[in-house]
């Protein structure tokens, strides 16, 4: 059905050029080419047709749409964890608020809503590097982190992770020592888990150039050796 | 769990694909899409 829709748009975008062709008959063969209008992909038309619809029905507002995407694109994303975490090593009582009530303590900052109802903070420290997936549909806490990178929610991610945490972490640039362990907990929890570096590098300052917190997962897994993971990394 | 939906431990997925400066969204359709759907998700 889709084919046959986007075969007409063509026909039709085609045969307006070639009117308008006939009647600028005095207009150059080179500038006549760049008159074609290309047509949308067939994505961009279905939800261009939903939006139109839930428009006229009065369901949604076209200035709200745009005040969302500016927020996702503009205001929410990882700086508002890195402001989190950098407060956290700055402030020892908050850091001890963060991992023991993450909610409560990430909302002083501001941040919570939809997505960012159940979460849990982990820390890294010398020995433990907690490596973090959802396994199932890849949720994330947006109002801390923004949404989640293609990476994240990829199968190939979401898969190797489980079994090949420090494979995995290679491809990130980060290579464990032998003496590291990952941190486990096999239990579904519906909740995001994100985790923070102990300690700033030279150069952060508390409003937070850096941003450790970067992984969560709906379920919520965190591993230590054995479980699913059959293995220490 | 334990099912399909689970890709924990799967083989043969290949490597992760990462996309250096990756922007919020892809395509402005992208965005529409994300919009719509969290503005109707208030009528829930």
């Amino acid at each position: 059905m889709s084919t046959t829709r986007r075969g007409f748009l063509t026909t039709a975008a085609t045969a307006v050029g070639g009117a308008a062709t006939h009647d600028l008959t005095h207009v150059n063969h080179q500038q006549q080419d760049h008159d074609h209008q290309a047509v949308p992909s067939d994505i961009a038309l279905l939800v261009k047709a939903l939006e139109s619809l839930l428009v006229e029905k009065g369901l949604v507002d076209p200035a709200g749409l745009d005040a969302l995407i500016d927020t996702y694109e503009h205001k929410v994303g990882p700086r508002n964890g890195a402001r989190v975490v950098a407060r956290a090593w700055a402030d020892p009582a908050y850091k001890q608020r963060l991992l023991t009530s993450a909610d409560a303590a990430i909302a002083e900052m501001g941040y919570g809503g939809l997505q960012g109802e159940h979460m849990v903070v982990v820390e890294n420290t010398p020995k433990v590097h907690n490596l973090i997936v959802c396994t199932l549909c890849s949720c994330y806490p947006w109002p801390v982190l923004g949404l989640p990178p293609v990476w994240y929610k990829s199968a190939p991610y979401r898969s190797r992770t489980v079994i090949d945490p420090r494979g995995v972490l290679r491809e990130f640039g980060v290579e464990l020592g032998k003496t590291w362990r990952y941190a486990s907990g096999t239990a579904q929890r519906n909740c995001a888990i994100w985790c923070f570096q102990n300690g700033r590098r030279q150069g952060e300052d508390e409003r937070g150039g850096t941003g450790h917190a970067r992984h969560t997962g709906c379920d919520g897994r965190r591993r230590e050796g054995g479980g699913k993971a059959g293995r220490r990394a | 769990m334990n099912g399909v939906q689970d890709m924990g431990g799967m083989h043969g997925m290949g490597p992760i694909q990462l996309e250096k400066d990756e922007p919020v969204f892809h395509a402005p359709w992208e965005a529409r899409a994300y919009a719509t759907t969290r503005a109707m998700g208030a009528w829930r």
